[in-house]
């Protein structure tokens, strides 16, 4: 097997700039869901998020015709997955951990049904063409670092803005100075007169439109296609990555980069080694970025596990409780 | 609910005679700061205050006294707005207001300092501080290290100087403490009411603070503080109003009255423990110590932690034991004394079987329970009352019979391994409502109705129903009124003198010092043996003096 093919000096840049472009999806949903807990609110259907908005932007662009109406499309389905969230955790208050799988399961199942229901097998001939990179004129021609950071799809410029702008909301805003109240005491913060339900309400949307927005970028900015569980369980790695990042919106965004850089490096092992007619079985090198993740999660648990969860993590808020 | 709604016939006389101790200008001398007349509420068919009166001066510290149950807290909640009151009036400088939430009150100069504080440990103090900011309500956070030193600047002038960049989190209970009051202060309060204040200070904090107080009132806010402490009363206020039953009793000047009457007035009749405080310090049994000297409990350098393992390594700030020797004998009460948070909980937990230790000895009766659960203690002749009664000591959907037997109920007569014998079950919970005198309807009624004392006496009953080698007592005594302490103490004192062995984990001293032969001080996971005596108490409390207990072994 031809290693130079990999890491070689003339690999390395395309293999960083798909490393940022593999990261995107999950990172989106990762920063979103670290904004989502940091008010207090296990939100464990991530997955169901980035699925059912990958499936409405595929739809989106399939019938309009243009890839811009898929994004819009897709946010929307991210954001319908989160008000049913919101729905059960928040209005009806029942368990948010049995709210999140419910809801995974009800969008693996529904989006793969509509998605027969509507175009049979033809998968193939639903095929588009994903979304062309925009090279920022001037940066991109800067040597190295402008191919890797300048030469990406508009969605990543996007969502680069959107992932910074999570942090700013968050610690920089009064809205996120309330987050994070909401998330450690929010009898606190009820008692300096925040209403801990709309700002759970809010946290929860703003985690759907992000997922939704993964599942975008993977459908218009990637694939140009859906199928069954295209998302493959991206959702559950960027919530893995929230621990691993301590909460923190740009460390979770590191981490989403550490899988992006595992998934570009494991596509061309599958491809230098052969791809199907390989001796190794592909779906090992696939099965690598999750292995990275667990190892890393893993190693970043044991070193201090509760450090910077939200103390109010996972639990429900009665008007009148002391925690 | 309608403004002017006055009590029938009980409209406040104006205060005249408080010209000369306030300052503020001449027309605002005669208006009280508060005056609340002829406040009602209830709470389904449960009154709490029948037409309640409470007038606050500008200027003065007003302790407001009860029992629980008395409608101290609710008369405050309507007070900041927290609850509305069916009936009665508030004025606030004599204006008639009417607050649906507590950022109404704030507006209008009150603020209130809660026992549990409402603070945010993960931020920083002036986050904390920005959080409930009114004024700036903008999407962008003002920049936090110029509002940082605008309020040290104005904790300086109060002298209550604080720093306000550190996570809140870090600070000790009375500077969490000092964060809230500045907090109130910040918004512009002036009216300051204060609920428990001292409950979990150490005597030094508690001085500190009511001379803040005194300070803060000096300079034209009026102060008001809900107590059960009557000694911080009588030290402290410039009056005193007794809230009993939804009504107050009295309203007098503090110098004209004592803690005898004061008692009296709570509760409605005299108080055996404030009358003869030390009387019930019985003297040890020596006919105990004859027969049998070895210790029933016995802790030698015990270690233990409420960490796992893995986070230990990872050297996050140390909690739990160490270097623990104690030893509890028949027919003395040992007490723990500390302030809350110094490892008394991780001490409880050994010794009921929740933790584990990790190093040193356990022994009751000289079997080594290091690896016992909490049955098998309990089956050696343990009492148990949890810190927590309600999360470790009560079955709130259970009922009161239930709640009395479920620690033996595969014992018989209450039970075989596969039945319960519920008749046997509702006789004894009968039998425990009656010697405990639990205020409940039947031992029938499910136990998550019971109030404070009450569901503390079903803890007790439970822990006393059996043979028992060793009493743990944590915080036996927490939060209940008077009447609910008399009684408590007095079982305490009775097993006592009956020869029982117990072990009382309490952060109050005046319960230490009504019961205990012998004193230890808890502070930062140590043990320090101190003389009975408030003072040394006191200080070893706050660490002052971890010594002492070196120099009396030697």
């Amino acid at each position: 097997m031809d290693w130079s093919s990999v890491f070689g000096g003339a690999a390395l840049i395309p293999l960083l700039n798909a490393a940022i472009r593999l990261a995107i999806p999950t990172g989106l949903a990762a920063v979103g869901e670290s904004f989502c807990q940091r008010a207090g609110v296990l939100n464990l259907s991530l997955e169901g998020m980035m699925l059912s908005g990958a499936l409405t932007s595929y739809l989106g662009a399939y019938y309009s015709g243009s890839l811009w109406v898929g994004v819009p499309a897709g946010i929307g389905g991210g954001l319908l997955v989160g008000v049913l969230m919101a729905l059960f955790t928040l209005q009806f208050k029942t368990e948010q951990v049995i709210n999140g799988i419910v809801l995974v399961l009800l969008a693996q199942a529904g989006t793969s049904f509509t998605f027969e229901k509507l175009f049979g097998d033809l998968t193939l001939t639903g095929r588009f063409e994903p979304m062309g990179n925009w090279k920022i004129p001037g940066l991109a021609s800067i040597p190295g670092v402008g191919t890797v950071l300048f030469d990406q799809s508009p969605l990543v410029y996007l969502s680069v803005v959107l992932i910074w702008g999570i942090w700013y909301l968050l610690n920089r805003t009064t809205f996120g100075l309330a987050v994070r109240a909401v998330g450690d005491k929010p009898a606190a913060a009820d008692a300096a007169g925040i209403s801990v339900y709309r700002t759970r309400w809010l946290a929860i949307l703003i985690s759907g439109a992000m997922a939704g927005l993964g599942g975008v970028v993977l459908v218009i900015g990637q694939l140009g296609m859906f199928m069954q569980n295209v998302t493959a369980g991206r959702g559950w790695v960027a919530i893995a990555l929230v621990i691993f990042g301590r909460w923190r919106p740009l460390r979770v965004m590191a981490g989403a980069l550490l899988f992006g850089l595992t998934d570009a490096i494991q596509l061309r092992i599958q491809a230098a080694s052969g791809g199907i007619e390989s001796d190794v079985p592909f779906e090992l090198f696939q099965a690598m970025p999750y292995l990275v993740t667990i190892a890393v999660v893993v190693f970043a648990s044991a070193r201090a596990r509760k450090s910077g969860e939200p103390e109010a993590l996972g639990r429900p808020f009665f008007k009148g409780a002391q925690i | 609910m309608t403004e002017s709604a006055t009590a029938p016939g009980s409209f406040s006389f104006v205060l005249s005679g408080s010209a000369s101790d306030s300052p503020t200008a001449e027309q605002t001398d005669s208006v009280d700061a508060v005056s609340m007349v002829g406040i009602c509420k209830s709470f389904g068919s449960l009154v709490a205050l029948h037409g309640a009166d409470f007038q606050l001066r500008r200027g003065e510290i007003h302790a407001l006294l009860g029992e629980n149950g008395a409608g101290k807290s609710t008369l405050m909640n309507i007070l900041y707005g927290l609850e509305e009151r069916d009936q009665g009036e508030v004025r606030i400088d004599g204006v008639p207001v009417s607050f649906s939430t507590p950022q109404d009150a704030v507006v209008k100069g009150l603020g209130m300092v809660h026992q549990h504080f409402k603070l945010v440990p993960r931020l920083t103090v002036i986050e904390n501080v920005l959080l409930g900011d009114r004024r700036s309500r903008g999407f962008r956070l003002p920049d936090l290290a110029v509002a940082a030193k605008e309020l040290e600047e104005l904790a300086d002038s109060y002298g209550l100087p604080i720093s306000a960049t550190d996570q809140v989190s870090g600070l000790s209970v009375g500077e969490q403490q000092r964060v809230e009051i500045l907090r109130s202060l910040y918004f512009g309060a002036k009216t300051l009411i204060l609920d428990e204040p001292t409950a979990s200070l150490t005597p030094l904090e508690v001085n500190q603070l009511l001379d803040k107080l005194r300070g803060l009132a000096d300079t034209g806010t009026s102060i008001i503080i809900i107590t059960h402490h009557l000694d911080e009363v009588m030290e402290s206020a410039d009056r005193v109003t007794v809230l009993r039953s939804g009504l107050n009793v009295r309203t007098t000047a503090a110098a004209e009255t004592n803690q005898v009457e004061l008692a009296k007035l709570m509760v409605g009749r005299d108080v055996g423990i404030l009358t003869q405080k030390n009387a019930i310090r019985g003297e040890p049994l020596g006919e105990f110590f004859e027969q049998d000297n070895s210790p029933v409990l016995r802790l030698y350098e015990v270690a233990a932690s409420s960490h796992s393992p893995l986070e230990a390594a990872a050297g996050d700030a140390k909690r739990g034991l160490f270097d623990v020797n104690l030893e509890v004998r028949s027919g003395e009460i040992v007490a723990i004394a500390g302030v809350e948070g110094n490892g008394q909980n991780e001490l409880e937990d050994v010794l009921s079987g929740f933790l584990q230790v990790e190093q040193g000895e356990f022994s009751i009766d000289e079997k080594d329970c290091r690896t016992y659960l909490p049955s098998e203690l309990l089956k050696l002749g343990l009492g148990y009352i949890p810190s927590d009664r309600y999360r470790r000591g009560l079955i709130g959907d259970l009922s009161v019979a239930a709640n009395v037997s479920y620690d033996r109920i595969s014992e018989y007569p209450i039970g075989t391994r596969f039945k319960v014998n519920s008749k046997e079950m509702m006789r004894r919970g009968g039998q425990a409502v009656e010697e405990f005198s639990i205020a409940v309807g039947d031992a029938g009624d499910l136990a998550g109705t019971l109030s404070g004392g009450n569901a503390q006496r079903v803890v007790i009953a439970r822990a006393l129903a059996k043979e028992l080698r060793l009493l743990v007592a944590a915080q036996p005594t927490r939060g209940l009124d008077v009447g609910a302490i008399e009684f408590i103490w007095g079982l305490l004192d009775k097993q006592r003198s009956q020869g029982l062995a117990t072990l009382l984990i309490t952060t109050d001293l005046d319960e230490v010092m009504a019961l205990a032969d012998r004193v230890y001080v808890m502070y930062r996971g140590r043990l320090t043996e101190v003389p009975a005596d408030r003072d040394l108490i006191g200080l070893a409390m706050g660490g002052s003096i971890s010594e002492v207990g070196h120099s009396i072994d030697a």
